[in-house]
This record gives C-alpha cells, sequence and structure tokens, in this order.
C-alpha cells in the first residue's frame, strides 16, 4: 500500500507540474502584455506588483530589466516594490544570456522554482521506492510512514474512511507547498508559492476543479444543485432555495480565492520580512563599518538580522501548507454524502455551516 | 519628501486589522488549550480545529496585507 502511495504521490506531483507550468506560460505572456500597456488590473495586480509599480513611476520601458539589474543581494524595495532577495535565476543568470532572452526569464522563475522542487522531489521518491520493505523496516521507511501515516490520519479525521482515495491529491499538495515555502528560505531561492499569479492561483483552481469534480461524481448533476440549494425539504425552505443557491455559488467560486490570496499573503508576507532583514542588517554593518572602502561592499555579508526570522519562516512555512491542505480537505469533505464519513466529520460540518 | 496620505493610512490600515487578527486568534487559541488540557486525548482533533479556524481569522489580516501591497506603487 504505501508504495502504491509512492507512486501515485509522483504522478501527482508531475501533472501539477505540468498544469503550473502551462499556466505560467500562459499567464507570463498576460503579464508581459500587462506591463506595455502599462494597465493594472486590481487582481493580477497583486502577483506582478513589479509591473504595477513600473508603471506608475513610467519608466518601465523593459519590463523586468529591474529585477536583473539589481548588483547584490538585498537592493530590493527600493522603487516601492515589496523587498526581495536576489534569486539565482535572476541574478546569477539573467546578466550572462542575451537581453531578450533575459527579459522572458525574469518572467519564467516561478515555473523554473517549482519544477526544478517537483523534480527533486519526484527524483527523491523514484529513488525511494526500491528502497521500501515493510519487513525490514529502516530509518528512510519510518520516515516515510510517519509523512504519509500523519497525513492520511488528519484526512481521514475529517473525511472518513474514504480518504483513502483523496490522499494522492492532498497529500501532494501538502509537500509541493512546503517544499516550495521552504525554498524561499534557502539562499539564491525563490518561493514560486508567493506570487499569485503563476503559482498559488494555479492550486486554488487546481483544487476547485478537483472538488467539484468529486461533487459531481458524488452527487450527480441532480444532486449537486439539489446541494447547492441548500438541500431543500420543507416548503419553507424551498422557498428560500434561490438564496442559498445563490449564497452557495458565490461561496464555491470564492474558496479558490481566499485559499490562493491567503498563501499569497503569507509567504509573501514572510519572504518580505526576510529580505527587509537582510537589507536592515546591510545597513546596519555599513554605518558601523564606516571605514572600509566602497570597493569592498560586495564582499561583506551584511549583520545577519535574519537568523531568527527563518525560524519563523520554517513554522509558517509548514503551517501555510497545512491549512492549505486542510481546507481542501473540508471542502471535499462538505460535498460528501453525509453518511460516507464519521462524527467527526460531521462536527466539522457543522461548524461550516451546513 | 514625497508621498501621499496612503503612505500614512496603509499602515495604520494594517495595524488595525493586525489587532483585530490578533485578538481573534488570542480567543481561538485559549478555547484551544483549555480543550486540549481538558481533554488531552482529543489533542490531534482539536489541533486540526483550531488551525483551520485560525486559518480563516488570520486570513481577514492577509487580506488586509494584499490590499497594502497592491496599493503600495501607489504611494
Amino acid at each position: 500500500m504505501r508504495k502504491i502511495c509512492a507512486k501515485e504521490l509522483m504522478t501527482g506531483l508531475l501533472l501539477i507540474g505540468a498544469v503550473l507550468f502551462a499556466s505560467g506560460v500562459v499567464l507570463a505572456q498576460d503579464h508581459g502584455g500587462q506591463v506595455e500597456h502599462g494597465a493594472a488590473g486590481s487582481e493580477t495586480a497583486a502577483g506582478s506588483e513589479t509591473a504595477a509599480v513600473q508603471a506608475d513611476e513610467a519608466h518601465g520601458e523593459v519590463a523586468h530589466g529591474e529585477e536583473a539589474a539589481h548588483g547584490e543581494e538585498g537592493h530590493g524595495g527600493e522603487h516601492g516594490s515589496i523587498p526581495h532577495l536576489q534569486n539565482l535565476v535572476s541574478g546569477w543568470v539573467a546578466p550572462y544570456v542575451p537581453e531578450t532572452v533575459a527579459n522572458n526569464l525574469s518572467d519564467f522563475i516561478d515555473p523554473i522554482y517549482s519544477l526544478t522542487v517537483v523534480l527533486l522531489l519526484a527524483l527523491f521518491f523514484v529513488s525511494l521506492r526500491g528502497k521500501l520493505d515493510a519487513r525490514r523496516p529502516g530509518r528512510l521507511q519510518m520516515a516515510v510512514e510517519v509523512l504519509f501515516g500523519g497525513l492520511y490520519s488528519m484526512f481521514r479525521a475529517i473525511i472518513g474512511p474514504s480518504a483513502r482515495r483523496y490522499t494522492p491529491y492532498l497529500g501532494t499538495l501538502f509537500i509541493f507547498i512546503l517544499f516550495n515555502n521552504l525554498a524561499g528560505i534557502l539562499p539564491l531561492g525563490h518561493s514560486s508559492t508567493s506570487v499569485f499569479n503563476t503559482t498559488t492561483f494555479a492550486l486554488g483552481l487546481l483544487t476547485f476543479l478537483y472538488v467539484q469534480g468529486i461533487a459531481l461524481a458524488n452527487n450527480g448533476v441532480v444532486g449537486y444543485f439539489y446541494h447547492l440549494a441548500g438541500s431543500p425539504k420543507s416548503g419553507i425552505e424551498w422557498g428560500l432555495s434561490p438564496l442559498f443557491f445563490m449564497l452557495h455559488t458565490i461561496g464555491e467560486l470564492i474558496k479558490p480565492v481566499s485559499l490562493s490570496l491567503r498563501l499569497f499573503g503569507n509567504i509573501t508576507g514572510e519572504d518580505a520580512l526576510i529580505a527587509t532583514m537582510v537589507i536592515l542588517g546591510y545597513a546596519f554593518f555599513k554605518v558601523i563599518l564606516f571605514f572600509v572602502p566602497e570597493a569592498a561592499w560586495n564582499y561583506l555579508p551584511g549583520l545577519p538580522l535574519q537568523l531568527p526570522f527563518y525560524f519563523l519562516a520554517l513554522l509558517s512555512s509548514t503551517i501555510q501548507a497545512l491549512v492549505f491542505t486542510l481546507l481542501s480537505t473540508v471542502y471535499i469533505a462538505l460535498w460528501l454524502p453525509h453518511d460516507d464519513h464519521g462524527a467527526h466529520a460531521h462536527g466539522q460540518q457543522e461548524a461550516h455551516g451546513h | 519628501m514625497d508621498g501621499n496620505i496612503l503612505g500614512l493610512g496603509l499602515p495604520i490600515g494594517l495595524g488595525i486589522a493586525a489587532l483585530g487578527s490578533g485578538l481573534g486568534l488570542g480567543k481561538a487559541v485559549e478555547g484551544g488549550m483549555n480543550a486540549m488540557g481538558r481533554q488531552p486525548e482529543a489533542i490531534s482533533q482539536i489541533q486540526v480545529a483550531m488551525i483551520i479556524g485560525c486559518a480563516f481569522i488570520e486570513a481577514l489580516t492577509i487580506y488586509a496585507f494584499v490590499a497594502v501591497i497592491m496599493l503600495m506603487g501607489k504611494v
């Protein structure tokens, strides 16, 4: 059973990666067009803050030259955008490739990072597959069992016995988000989950489609709309059902947006906090070590003010991955037939107004 | 100094959102801790419910934060 789990998880990871890449390509083109026209849509502006800022400050003839032009670490935020640290692609690859490639490259940073993370995880799980053996458990076996067993028991507490069917997707979601969040803490890393329109919204949309698919498969088309109308039984409830129908429809449509905004906001805030502390440490050190010549500054580190916030980032990365996964689980549980899951799940449902 | 009233309003607004969110989170976690102390055997279920509730409360600050990010270019 655990071998199957690892295989399904791997397949799911590759699938998510492919979808993310596709959405990254489409949205990257949108994003580029937006800068040229100087328009800042209300929703996409959240993710493409550099685009909006550059359009406002009217020196945006090159879409993302700013990011590539950052000389050393920790020089974000001077144009009023979110402070961000230099990453491997924008800082180390972009300066050495032709300008047209570099401009396009900055649009692909998130797919590049998320696909790298997916590739590493997939390689890990592929290499793990041959080594797992229930009769001769080792350290790796224990670690993987704790991971899968913990996730599965969490989903089972919410959905019930049929959680087994949804564990591959939900577990994939957890691992993908967790490792993408953690990639932002690594030096020269970048968490692709801190960008709304290439990653987190794609994750939210995937979850939305998955949940709607489960809803249609479990309730049928008639049952689906009956559930959306608030499962009316008496005459009064039938009278109120149009109102419930509208409420539930809006609620369903809001879910992916709130899920992805929550993840985006948390991870952006976390990374911006670390970047701010790096910049601050750099500035402090520059004041203290005023006698060091200007030319040497590119080779000196700043004061490590960001160190305590790394631990905060570790904590909040895990919690945000958990929250995204748990909320997806609850959304699935809300659509399942009521007799299918246990007493705990019912308690959850009551808490969510059903 | 250049800038406009947004430069003052955005941090204050975010602070107010964080204040409300903090009060709510304190209340939620207090309830969770009390429940855990009373029934240590149900800790895992209480934790799951508490984290989901905390996520909803915390989301309000995050929405304010996202609004701040969106308006930051206009300061």
